[in-house]
């Protein structure tokens, strides 16, 4: 039987009312302003990678929540983060995406200001002497930067606990592994997705959508122990999948997927051949490793509807051209814009959010508990990351994530 | 129609499924193994082509939902709900021979 | 009889036909034995070269076949190709570039730009027919929308 328009829009029929949320949390532009005040701007958020900002003067422009930044490493190694606007009138300062500059000059009225955002020369300075403000004043504002196993955070709450403490034991399966090598990024792509960036970021969390990609269904969901792993839930929103119970190493088998090899050779130093984890960072980065590629995923949020998807590909910096050469080849089989997988799940967003936005579908089920014997339940694919991060994002709003708007209510 | 030739064994690699019309029967032989085995070409779940599916040892994987059966007991194997319905088949001098009676169909909904 | 400039340029269409009606099989047909094929672009963000694809010849034939078992772009590519050169390098190879423009039309009818670039062929002109050796997807755009599991 098919549902009529009060049993659709009434909430699903689920023992426990944490396991679903209401779609209004991708859509509702309300929410989406209030989300940025009280979770985006108050937690630990991935800029880039160490290896962007190399040397003295490398910079990378961004923005969060709207506000344009410049990253930029400065004369005395420190990795800073500015608001990317001029004192005088609000210019933005640094135009181009990435390079390396020795100072950053304004190109309206070229005041200049160093790599440590004090302001240092203002063409005839003279003319403000009367009035005021001396340069002194006029010094850019400063973003907490921290890095964490060679990713750069900034958060713009400046009483926030520390990136490491943000972190915690979520760094567990990928810190180690991280500092064995040297990493440089060698691949990057970004995407405008017409979905909510938290949809984007679920996407990388709900394992249970392995079987919409042929790669992991063949690869992956057929090999033996697939389903056991746990979910390791971490405070602050975060978690991760990364071993079965016991410990041991999940290992993808690459080879069953059409003319692939298996993943044996250039694995990271603390990975298993073919291993397969996943770590996510509340609010939105995703850190996965596939044996020899390592990808970081996160978004920025522009609307309720729309949000700039990057990836980012690292590998060990002076290893052989043809051992990046396969790396490379490796990386791009499975994720940036032509590999198998990346673009099914940019449509996987997209197509939810169509349907979202117009109201068609209310309710998001999060209620996946899958049964084991030994009575751990919150296994890949159970919805656990999900309740979990719908948990956190609840508590820093202020609002429940089934009904944020008190819609039951304001319909009786 | 009774016993056909409907390919030789060197016509399907190991591990591969091919498909065949033998007059108005269209059917696929697997060879897993050195086995030949002969079957309808959609899965009994939601017609999709078993030609694109897996063969692992002695079982067919539908690509879609990862239906599986053992091709030899015919056992149901991990996520299949139903069976499979399989033709009898005979190798004769490296011939498939299969015998196509009566054409095997699923009452799909 | 050489393989005339005219022959390398046919090539060269054909491959965007061949491609655009996802008739893989004859668009394989235009490669010579053990070619390769990438995808390539300079990052401006992280300030490199990078590949987007990298394939041989069993990859790719393996990857074409793949794309029905995947959930494909519902919408269709067109290509638009313009021979901008063709450099002889003996009697066997020919270099040739070639301008791409490639446009999407949606499900529902709309067409925008996908992606612009050019095309880097090495063409084996030492048979009686030309075929593509190796063909490097040079793009321009960097932003795809969300991308194709087809290539271009």
């Amino acid at each position: 039987m098919s549902r009529n328009a009060e049993e659709h829009l009434s909430p699903p029929k689920v023992a426990d009312g944490e396991s679903y949320i209401h779609a209004s949390v991708y859509t509702d532009p309300d929410l989406f302003a209030e989300e940025e005040e009280k979770v985006l701007r108050r937690t630990w958020k991935f800029v880039c990678h160490i290896s962007e900002v190399e040397k003295a003067g490398d910079y990378r422009t961004h923005q969060w929540t709207g506000v344009p930044l410049v990253t930029i490493r400065g004369n005395d190694d420190k990795v800073r983060t500015f608001v990317n606007t001029c004192s005088h009138r609000g210019a933005k300062i640094v135009r181009d995406v990435a390079g390396n500059m020795k100072h950053m000059t304004c190109f309206f009225h070229m005041w200049e200001y160093d790599l440590e955002g004090n302001c240092t020369y203002q063409p005839r300075e003279e003319g403000y002497e009367e009035l005021g403000p001396t340069k002194d004043d006029l010094s850019l504002r400063e973003i907490r930067t921290d890095i964490f196993a060679g990713l750069i955070f900034i958060n713009f709450d400046g009483n926030a606990e520390s990136l490491r403490d943000y972190i915690g034991e979520a760094g567990e399966p990928f810190e180690k592994i991280f500092n064995n090598h040297e990493l440089e990024v060698f691949h990057y792509n970004q995407t405008h997705v017409k979905g909510n960036w938290k949809a984007w970021y679920l996407t990388n969390c709900d394992l249970y959508h392995e079987w919409s990609h042929l790669v992991n269904r063949t690869t992956s969901v057929l090999t033996k122990g697939y389903h056991d792993r746990p979910w390791r839930i971490q405070p602050n929103g975060h978690g991760y999948n990364a071993h079965h119970l016991d410990g041991s190493p999940f290992q993808v088998n690459y080879k069953k997927y059409k003319s692939w090899e298996n993943r044996d050779h250039l694995v990271f130093k603390g990975l298993a051949p073919g291993e397969f984890r996943v770590t996510d960072i509340f609010p939105n980065l995703s850190v996965f490793f596939r044996a020899t590629c390592i990808r970081l995923n996160h978004s920025t949020p522009i609307a309720p509807g729309h949000c700039i998807m990057e990836e980012r590909g690292l590998a060990i910096k002076g290893e052989s051209r043809e051992d990046r050469r396969m790396r490379t080849k490796q990386f791009v089989q499975i994720w940036g814009p032509f590999s198998r997988n990346a673009s099914e799940d940019c449509a996987y967003v997209e197509a939810t959010h169509a349907c979202q936005e117009a109201g068609a579908n209310p309710y998001d089920l999060m209620s996946r508990v899958e049964k084991f014997e030994d009575g751990v339940h919150e296994r890949i694919h159970s919805d656990t990351y999900l309740r979990h991060f719908w948990g956190e994002w609840s508590r820093l709003m202020g609002r429940p994530a089934n009904n944020p708007k008190n819609f039951m209510e304001a319909a009786e | 129609m009774s016993w056909q030739q409907v390919c030789t064994t060197d016509d399907v690699d190991e591990d591969a499924i091919e498909e065949f019309d033998v007059g108005d029967i269209t059917l696929l032989v697997a060879n897993a193994g050195g086995e030949y085995y002969a079957f309808p070409p959609n899965c009994p779940h939601q017609e999709t082509p078993l030609s694109m599916g897996m063969i692992e040892g002695e079982t067919l994987i539908c690509i879609k939902h990862l239906w599986q059966w053992n091709l030899r007991t015919g056992e149901l194997g991990d996520n299949a709900e139903s069976p499979l319905l399989k033709y009898e088949v005979k190798v004769e001098e490296g011939a498939v021979m299969v015998n196509l009676e009566k054409e095997l169909k699923y009452n799909y909904q | 009889m050489p393989i005339s400039d005219e022959q390398i340029t046919r090539l060269i269409y054909r491959s965007c036909l061949r491609l655009d009606a996802e008739d893989f099989e004859a668009y394989l047909e235009l490669f010579a034995p053990e070619f390769e094929y990438r995808i390539s672009n300079y990052s401006v963000e992280i300030r490199k070269d990078q590949r987007w694809m990298d394939v041989n010849q069993d990859e790719y034939k393996a990857l074409l076949e793949s794309i029905p078992l995947h959930s494909k772009p519902l919408g269709t590519f067109a290509r638009h190709a313009n021979v901008y050169d063709i450099e002889r390098n003996g009697e066997d190879r020919a270099k040739v570039t070639t301008f791409l423009t490639v446009y999407y039309t949606t499900p529902d009818g709309g067409t925008k730009v996908f992606a612009v670039g050019k095309y880097f062929d090495e063409v084996d002109i030492s048979g009686d027919q030309p075929l593509i050796a190796d063909r490097e997807v040079r793009l321009e755009t960097r932003e795809v929308g969300i991308g194709s599991i087809v290539p271009m």
